[in-house]
C-alpha cells in the first residue's frame, strides 16, 4: 500500500536530489531531431529554435528523408509490432537480413539484435561467462556494462582507465581462471577518448583472453569507413564481442546488437535473458536501420564530413581559448571544472541559441565538470560558426577564455 | 530446555580484544554450535534442494560491507583479503556513473 508515510519518504528523497542540484528536467522538443531543433524550456516558454550540440545524431540520419521513407515502407509492408519475443513468433526475414548486414559491416561472424544496446550489455556476459571465468573491465565503462557484469556470476575485476600496464598485471593475475574477458568501451562517452584496442588485443592474445567492446559511440563513423574503433585501430576480425546501438549514428531510433564470434552470438540467442524475454525490435526500426546501412555502406561522405566538422569545431574552440579534453572523436568536452559554472554556461548558451548540457558530479568525477559538445554530419558550417560565436560571448561573460584548470578553479572553486 | 553455557578465558593483564576479534570468536563458536545441530530449519531446505538436483556445499567465510550515502556494496569470500579484493572491484566498477 502506498501510504502517506511511504509517499513522504520518496518525496524527501526527491527533495534531496533537487537540493543536491541533480534534478533532471526534460526539455520539450517540438521538431524532429536535427542540427537545429525547436525547444520549449522551461515548460510554457515560447518555443525557440536552437542549434543542437548534444545529440548522438553523429551522421545526421535521425530525420533523414530516405530513412523516414524506408521506415514508412517497412511499417506498411511488415506492420507496427510483432507482439512477441524473437524466438516464439517475433523474427521476420528483415530481422535476419539486418543481422547479416551488421555482421558484414562490423567484420564479425554473426550478429543478434536486441531491443537496445543497454539490453545487449545486460544479457551478454551472463550468457557467455560463468563462475570459473573473470571479467576485467576498464574503470570507465558504460553503466549498462556495469549492470550486465553485476548480473553475471563470473568474477569481476577492473583496470585503470586505458592503462595497458595495469591491464597486463590483471591478465597475469587471472591466468588461473577458465576464461578471461577484457571489457572496454570503444569510445568513452564522457571524455570522447578512444580505447587502445590494438594494444588490448595484443595483450589479450598474449594472455589468452577474449575482448569485448561496446562501440555505441563509434559505429558508423569511427575508422576510415565508419566500421568503428576496431577499424580505426586496425584490429577488425580480432574482437570477440562487439555490442553497439542503432540509437545513435545508425538512425537514432532504438535497437542494439551483439556481434562477434559465431558461438558467442549463438550462446546469446540461447541464453541471453533480454533477448529471450523482451519484445522483438519493431519492423519499422529494422526497415529504417537497413536503409541507414545502405546509405553509409556506399559512401563515406557523412563520416568524412563529421571528421572535418570535428576538426573545425575543436580548433575553433581552442583558438577562442577554451580548455578541451584531447581527443579524436566528435565528442568534444569543454572543461569548466566547477559544477555551477557548467550549469551557468549551459544556461547562457541556451539563451544564445545553443543547446548543450552541463555535466558534473556524480556523472563525471568531482572537480571535472564540463559541457560535452557533440558534432553531427547534419551540422553545416554556419551552425558551427554560430556555435563558436555564442561560445565566445559566453566565455567572455564568465571570464574563462584562455584559462586552464588552475585559474578556473581559483576563480570559481573546485 | 536450552542451557546457556559460559566459557571463561583468563586474559593477560592489559589485553583488550578488539571488537572484530570478539566478533570472530563469536562466529567461530556459532559455527561449532551449528555443526553440533544448532537450528534445524536449514535441513528441510537442504533436503528439498537436493531432491531438485542441487549439490550443496557449506563454508564459513568473511562478509565485508561498504556504505556511502545511498550506495551499498557487499562481498563474501573465504579469506578477508579475497573479500576486500572483491569489494574493491565492485566499488571501482561504479566509481563514476557514465552518461549516455
Amino acid at each position: 500500500m502506498f501510504s502517506a508515510g511511504v509517499r513522504e519518504r520518496y518525496q524527501q528523497d526527491l527533495r534531496g536530489i533537487e537540493e543536491a542540484g541533480l534534478l533532471k528536467r526534460e526539455r520539450l522538443i517540438r521538431s524532429p531531431q536535427g542540427a537545429d531543433i525547436c525547444v520549449e524550456f522551461p515548460p510554457g516558454a515560447p518555443v525557440k529554435r536552437v542549434i543542437n550540440l548534444c545529440s548522438n545524431n553523429y551522421l545526421g540520419l535521425s530525420s533523414h528523408p530516405e530513412v523516414v521513407a524506408a521506415a514508412r515502407e517497412g511499417l506498411d509492408a511488415r506492420g507496427y509490432g510483432m507482439s512477441s519475443v524473437r524466438f516464439i513468433c517475433g523474427t521476420q526475414d528483415i530481422h535476419r537480413q539486418l543481422e547479416e548486414r551488421l555482421t558484414g559491416f562490423l567484420g564479425t561472424e554473426d550478429t543478434l539484435l536486441f531491443p537496445s544496446c543497454m539490453d545487449a550489455n545486460a544479457g551478454v556476459f551472463e550468457a557467455i561467462l560463468g563462475e570459473a571465468d573473470v571479467m576485467i573491465a576498464d574503470r570507465l565503462v558504460h553503466a549498462s556494462i556495469v549492470d550486465g557484469m553485476r548480473l553475471c556470476r563470473a568474477q569481476q575485476d577492473t583496470f585503470k582507465h586505458s592503462d595497458m600496464g595495469h591491464l597486463e598485471e590483471k591478465l597475469q593475475e587471472h591466468q588461473d581462471k577458465r576464461a578471461r574477458m577484457v571489457i572496454t568501451d570503444g569510445v568513452f562517452s564522457m571524455d570522447g577518448d578512444l580505447a587502445k584496442l590494438d594494444e588490448i588485443v595484443a595483450l589479450a592474445e598474449r594472455y589468452d583472453a577474449m575482448v569485448f567492446v561496446d562501440d555505441s559511440h563509434a559505429t558508423g563513423f569511427i575508422g576510415r569507413t565508419g566500421r568503428g574503433t576496431h577499424e580505426h585501430r586496425g584490429v577488425v576480425g580480432r574482437i570477440d564481442v562487439i555490442t553497439t546501438t542503432l540509437g545513435k549514428a545508425l538512425g537514432g531510433a532504438s535497437g542494439g546488437c551483439v556481434s562477434g564470434r559465431l558461438e558467442l552470438v549463438e550462446m546469446c540467442r540461447q541464453r541471453a535473458r533480454p533477448y529471450l524475454f523482451s519484445n522483438t525490435v519493431p519492423p519499422v526500426i529494422v526497415a529504417g536501420a537497413l536503409k541507414v546501412l545502405d546509405l553509409i555502406g556506399t559512401s563515406t561522405e557523412r563520416r568524412d564530413k563529421l571528421e572535418e566538422s570535428t576538426r573545425y569545431w575543436r580548433s575553433g574552440l581552442l583558438e577562442l581559448g577554451f580548455d578541451l579534453k584531447e581527443g579524436e572523436s566528435p565528442i568534444v568536452p569543454v572543461m569548466l571544472y566547477n559544477a555551477k559554472l557548467a550549469q551557468d554556461v549551459a544556461r547562457d548558451l541556451f539563451a544564445e541559441g545553443i543547446y548543450v548540457v552541463g555535466f558534473f558530479f556524480p556523472v563525471v568525477a568531482k572537480g571535472l565538470a564540463r559541457i560535452r559538445t557533440q558534432l553531427s554530419a547534419a551540422h553545416e558550417r554556419h551552425h558551427l560558426d554560430a556555435g563558436l560565436e555564442a561560445f565566445a560571448r559566453v566565455g567572455v561573460k564568465h571570464g574563462i577564455l584562455g584559462k586552464g584548470r588552475k585559474e578556473i578553479v581559483e576563480a570559481y572553486g573546485a | 530446555m536450552d542451557t546457556t553455557r559460559v566459557i571463561e578465558v583468563p586474559l593477560p593483564e592489559g589485553m583488550k580484544p578488539a571488537p572484530e576479534e570478539l566478533e570472530s570468536l563469536g562466529t567461530l563458536l556459532r559455527a561449532v554450535v551449528e555443526l553440533h545441530g544448532g537450528g534445524h530449519a536449514w535441513e528441510k531446505v537442504a533436503r528439498r534442494l537436493e531432491e531438485e538436483g542441487w549439490t550443496l556445499h557449506t563454508r564459513v567465510g568473511w562478509i565485508v560491507e561498504a556504505r556511502r550515502g545511498r550506495d551499498f556494496e557487499q562481498a563474501a569470500a573465504l579469506s578477508r583479503d579475497e573479500a576486500f579484493h572483491e569489494l574493491q572491484s565492485l566499488v571501482q566498477l561504479d566509481v563514476v556513473p557514465s552518461s549516455p
